[in-house]
């Protein structure tokens, strides 16, 4: 008569073995109970959870394998529509729409010089119908329209970035600015990402390709990498740049942790404190 | 179409194919060859390092009904080929964490019943130990530094007594600037090192660059149960 001896919690479910490993019983997370002084198999007590393992290997299973893992993939991977992902979706494509506005806009700029050869900016455009064919103006008219849709797009993305950061990482924003923290939020891949990172990595976020080649050819060490895209560093002389950097990516980097753990706003605070150092 | 001495695996002017598991359907645009009522798709060794593998003359044994746990399914080219190999009465645990790749693998293993998605890190196989079963062939293709520990790690854990596990050696993304045969030397030498006896190396060019297929065994290795391939 088998003992049952083990008890094995399994996606495709809960399983009682004997102490040769025959299945005695199998089903919800209750059978546990039915039996006495059951010894639980994990992963630590590798030789049982291998076996149980082997007597899981029988393609009667394999309907219960495949639902249960699609399930759970499907769990998974809904979790991926997340405030991370907007975020680095809408950077990637505000991008993406001001390399078109620029390609459009080069584009006006060629055609309309076919009119006026001294035009420089798009602003005269307005003029043209004067002097140009009625025919040949709809056209360039259609692409104008196109041009400022574009730019109508960036800023109702723009728009869009701001509020989800507001609400997502507001500490991170009101240091870094919107554009920045999204950045540095698409490099490291997450907030949680950026959250556990040390602030001299933030610093050189960026800027792998100069820190790798300063760890092989031991050339001088990247002052920054995006975080360059701050004001404060942008307007710093030359000299200063290194120091601004390592400044802001401390900042950054406790905003970052303040906002994956939810804690309260302190943002002004500081951007303050950089300011005034 | 003749079968080759590969189970699963046919020929046709040198070009190899498998019996299409879900006629009608192409996953990749393989092009697809109908003979005598039967659908094949066309296995191109410059997509899948298995079938360069094949090109090579290793010994890659698969059998109808093997359990197989494969690492770094990627979009699931090659897991589809393996599919149609090991039949419905086989498994494959496709492992990925690339949420962007498994979204044509989730699509592979809607049509094939016999292809498991496993949305994980193949480098912390604790996360899916209550998720497969053991298996007989583990089959890794990912692009990690550490490919040898993260194998063995998963060997250690999932593989059946005398399993038998096929890596592909990444030599580039384990050493840019060394020689990629020097590369997979040190591979098989860490591998030899944790205790596996290793079978066949080979490099794939010229079908894949700077890239070897490697097939190891740990133990008692299992009795030739219809191994009809003699390379």
């Amino acid at each position: 008569m088998p003992t049952p001896t083990y008890y094995f919690a399994h996606v495709i479910g809960h399983f009682v073995f004997d102490e040769n490993f025959g299945v005695v019983d199998s089903g919800e997370e209750k059978i546990r109970k039915k039996y006495p002084n059951l010894i639980d198999i994990t992963e630590q007590n590798i030789s049982a959870y291998k076996q149980a393992l082997v007597a899981l290997k029988n393609p009667h299973y394999l309907p219960l394998f495949y639902e249960q893992n699609k399930a759970a993939v499907r769990r998974a991977l809904r979790t991926i529509a997340n405030n991370d992902n907007y975020i680095i979706q809408t950077i990637a494509s505000m991008d993406e729409v001001t390399k078109a506005r620029d390609m459009l806009m080069h584009r006006l700029g060629e055609w309309c010089s076919l009119f006026y050869p001294e035009i420089s900016k798009t602003k005269d455009i307005l003029s043209l119908a004067v002097t140009v064919d009625a025919k040949d103006a709809v056209p360039i008219r259609q692409l104008t329209a196109h041009i400022n849709e574009l730019s109508d797009l960036w800023n109702a993305q723009l728009a869009y970035l701001k509020k989800v950061m507001d609400g997502y990482c507001p500490n991170m924003a009101a240091v870094a600015g919107y554009e920045l923290a999204g950045r540095l939020i698409t490099i490291s891949g997450s907030l949680e990402k950026l959250s556990r990172s040390t602030s001299s990595e933030i610093q050189v976020l960026g800027a792998e390709k100069a820190f790798f080649r300063h760890l092989m050819h031991q050339t001088p060490l990247p002052k920054h990498g995006i975080i360059v895209l701050h004001p404060l560093i942008k307007r710093a002389d030359d000299a200063k740049k290194g120091k601004a950097a390592r400044a802001i990516a401390e900042k950054i980097s406790i905003a970052a942790r303040v906002d994956y753990f939810k804690g309260e706003y302190i943002g002004d605070k500081l951007r303050k404190d950089l300011e005034a150092s | 179409m003749k079968q080759t001495s590969y189970y699963g695996i046919f020929e046709n002017e040198q070009k190899f194919y498998t019996k299409n598991l879900t006629t009608g359907s192409a996953f990749f645009n393989e092009s697809l060859l109908r003979l005598d009522s039967v659908e094949y798709r066309y296995f191109d060794p410059t997509r899948s390092k298995f079938a360069a593998g094949l090109k090579k003359k290793m010994g890659l044994v698969f059998h109808d009904g093997d359990v197989v746990l494969y690492l770094g399914a990627s979009h699931g080219y090659t897991v589809s080929y393996l599919s149609d190999i090991i039949g419905l009465k086989g498994i494959i645990f496709a492992v990925d964490s690339a949420y962007k790749v498994f979204r044509s693998l989730f699509h592979v293993s809607t049509l094939r019943h016999n292809v498991i998605p496993i949305y994980a890190d193949a480098a912390k196989p604790a996360s899916y130990a209550r998720n497969i079963c053991a298996v007989d062939v583990i089959y890794q293709d990912i692009a990690q530094k550490e490919q040898a520990d993260i194998f063995d790690a998963n060997y250690a854990l999932y593989a059946k007594e005398g399993a038998v596990g096929i890596l592909v050696v990444k030599a580039r993304s384990i050493d840019v600037t060394a020689q990629p045969s020097k590369v997979t030397e040190g591979v098989k030498k860490k591998m030899l090192a944790l205790g596996y006896t290793v079978l066949e190396t080979k490099m794939l060019d010229p079908f894949e660059q700077d890239h070897a297929l490697m097939i190891v065994t740990k133990g008692e290795r299992l009795k030739k149960k219809s191994s009809t391939h003699t390379a």
